[in-house]
């Protein structure tokens, strides 16, 4: 009887495991949201050193977009530069990045990860992470499950970046930089 | 009834996933992206254009429409096979009403329009304008025919540019937590079908529509209609039994046929090895081109004959997977596949043509009602 029991909930489990994942996630959309975001912001010319270097996007942190973003932009160009991801646990692996996505498992450090990234001409995105825009970040989700964002025209400023007013528009919230001198 | 400790985590595991899938997605119920573009004929001018979209057969209407920005551009997430009815205003006046078939498993769908605008006008005053359609374009994309890596492409890029559209629209603020998710389709989910494998039959009930009109020998009304299924009788492949399977089917009167169309126009895919019956990449780019004009043209159907050469067995085998492959490839792509007949797999000179003038391949027959 035992053995009998035994088997079907093997079964069972192993039945459980072949059927589909539940989906949606908001990260897809969010991933999009990035990759858009590039067409309306300009950074200063140092940002590249040549005008077929790669736009390189970093992943601080857990990344939560898996290996879909790999996939997208695999051979993809905007305006004639190829992409690049790199992913890391610690800011300084990602310095060369145009576009930062700090993912919201980074918030307890988010003082000190901003201030290594506004040394560099780098637009920071964060994940629902708090006092994200105070400290000198960019654009922030207003939590892991919204799309609403907020800006810092500031924390752009400081570093020669500029936001078109089109995205602006839509910000829920345009922070004060704290930190931006 | 003991049970050991690690079998109530396999109970709590199971019931826990049990729940779960109940919320997971049928596998065809992934949103379709529809996006599309209304010019104007003259110079895509601003359109003051408003779409209205109605779910056919309950007659709710549709919400997750993005209406059409400065330059025409507007987005849809409708629910692939089923019927829409699609309704441009141009003001108070009659507004242009389309009906729109989102097939199955369709995943990206435009639809590009070009519109007039015609003044309306009574005892010599005008009164405003009603839209008029000059021109439409479809393309769709299914998943059967898709890399699962361009899929996830196709659907970036749309969400990037549906993205856009809500950023550059007039609204003073989009609240993207509102419509974004509207947005977000269970893609994932979705259990993308493989191809049928050509030397599988497919299931019969595809073809219970069609069947009824298949039969043979078009240009001769009092031929006899089982001579094709004759001459095939010692073929045993899954194609032919197929097509044999249909020769107990009721004739079509196919003098009455012949004369409420016309022939309009007529493609051949040549075979030059008359054993191989793979389709090119450049006759796959025609059969679509058909295909998108059928789709556009609502009068407009289309008759395929396939010419087999007396030769050999195999040559027969080979025209008859060359008309299957077609007739399976033109009905992934068109909307309404009751406008695609199979009319006749024969020797040319059984349908009393010359070989030289109709050599190995097979004929597409594009005809309109008169």
């Amino acid at each position: 009887m035992q053995i009998a029991i035994r088997s079907l909930l093997l079964i069972s489990f192993s039945l459980c495991t072949l059927l589909p994942a539940k989906a949606q996630t908001p990260y897809e959309m969010k991933a999009a949201f990035i990759l858009t975001l590039m067409k309306y912001v300009s950074f200063p010319e140092y940002a590249f050193e040549t005008p077929t270097e790669r736009i390189r996007i970093g992943i601080l942190g857990k990344d939560p977009f898996g290996d879909q973003m790999d996939r997208v932009l695999e051979n993809q160009q905007l305006n004639g530069r190829y992409w690049q991801i790199k992913r890391a646990k610690v800011a300084n692996e990602l310095w060369k990045c145009h576009i930062v996505f700090i993912a919201h498992s980074e918030k307890d450090n988010i003082a000190e990860i901003l201030q290594y990234f506004r040394q560099y001409p780098t637009l920071t995105v964060g994940d629902g992470i708090p006092n994200f825009c105070e400290n000198g970040g960019i654009f922030n989700f207003k939590s892991v499950e919204s799309y609403r964002i907020e800006a810092s025209i500031d924390a752009a400023k400081h570093i020669g970046i500029t936001i078109s007013a089109a995205i602006l528009r839509h910000a829920t919230d345009i922070v004060p930089c704290k930190v931006c001198e | 009834m003991y049970l050991a400790p690690y079998m109530w985590l396999f109970i709590a595991f199971f019931i826990f996933f049990g729940i779960n899938t109940s919320e997971a997605a049928p596998k065809d119920m992934a949103a379709a992206m529809v996006r599309g573009k209304l010019l104007t004929q003259e110079n895509g001018q601003p359109l003051h254009t408003h779409l209205k979209v109605l779910h056919l057969e309950s007659g709710t209407q549709e919400h997750n429409i993005s209406q059409p920005d400065m330059e025409g551009n507007y987005f849809m997430f409708l629910q692939a096979g089923e019927f829409y009815q699609v309704e441009v205003s141009g003001g108070a006046f009659r507004p242009y009403i389309f009906e729109l078939f989102i097939p199955r498993y369709t995943y990206y769908y435009e639809i590009d329009k070009t519109i007039a605008f015609e003044k309306v006008n009574l005892l010599g005053e005008e009164l405003g304008q009603r839209t008029r359609i000059l021109y439409v374009s479809y393309n769709l994309v299914k998943l059967q025919d898709s890399r699962p890596v361009d899929i996830i492409r196709t659907r970036y890029k749309f969400l990037g540019e549906f993205i856009e559209h809500l950023i550059n629209s007039n609204d003073t603020a989009v609240d993207f937590d509102k419509v974004l998710p509207k947005a977000t389709t269970p893609l994932d989910a979705v259990e993308i079908p493989a191809l049928p494998d050509a030397d599988e039959g497919e299931p019969r009930e595809k073809y219970v529509r069609i069947s009824r009109q298949i039969d043979s020998l078009i240009q001769d009304p009092n031929s006899d209609p089982d001579l094709f299924f004759k001459r095939i009788d010692s073929l045993q492949n899954a194609e032919l039994s197929y097509l044999k399977s249909h020769s107990e089917e009721q004739p079509i009167e196919w003098a009455e046929l012949w004369e409420i169309s016309r022939l309009i126009a007529k493609h051949q895919l040549l075979f030059t090895n008359p054993k191989r019956a793979r389709i090119s990449r450049t006759q796959k780019q025609s059969l679509q081109e058909i295909a998108d004009f059928i789709n556009k043209e609502p009068s407009c159907t289309l008759d395929i004959l396939a010419f087999v050469s007396s030769a050999t067995d195999d040559n027969r085998r080979a025209a008859a997977k060359r008309l299957q492959r077609i007739h399976r490839y033109l009905q992934k792509r068109i909307d309404n596949t009751e406008k695609i007949r199979i009319l006749a797999l024969a020797s040319p000179e059984d349908l009393g043509l010359k070989s030289e003038t109709s050599p190995e391949g097979v004929e597409i027959q594009i005809r309109q009602k008169k």
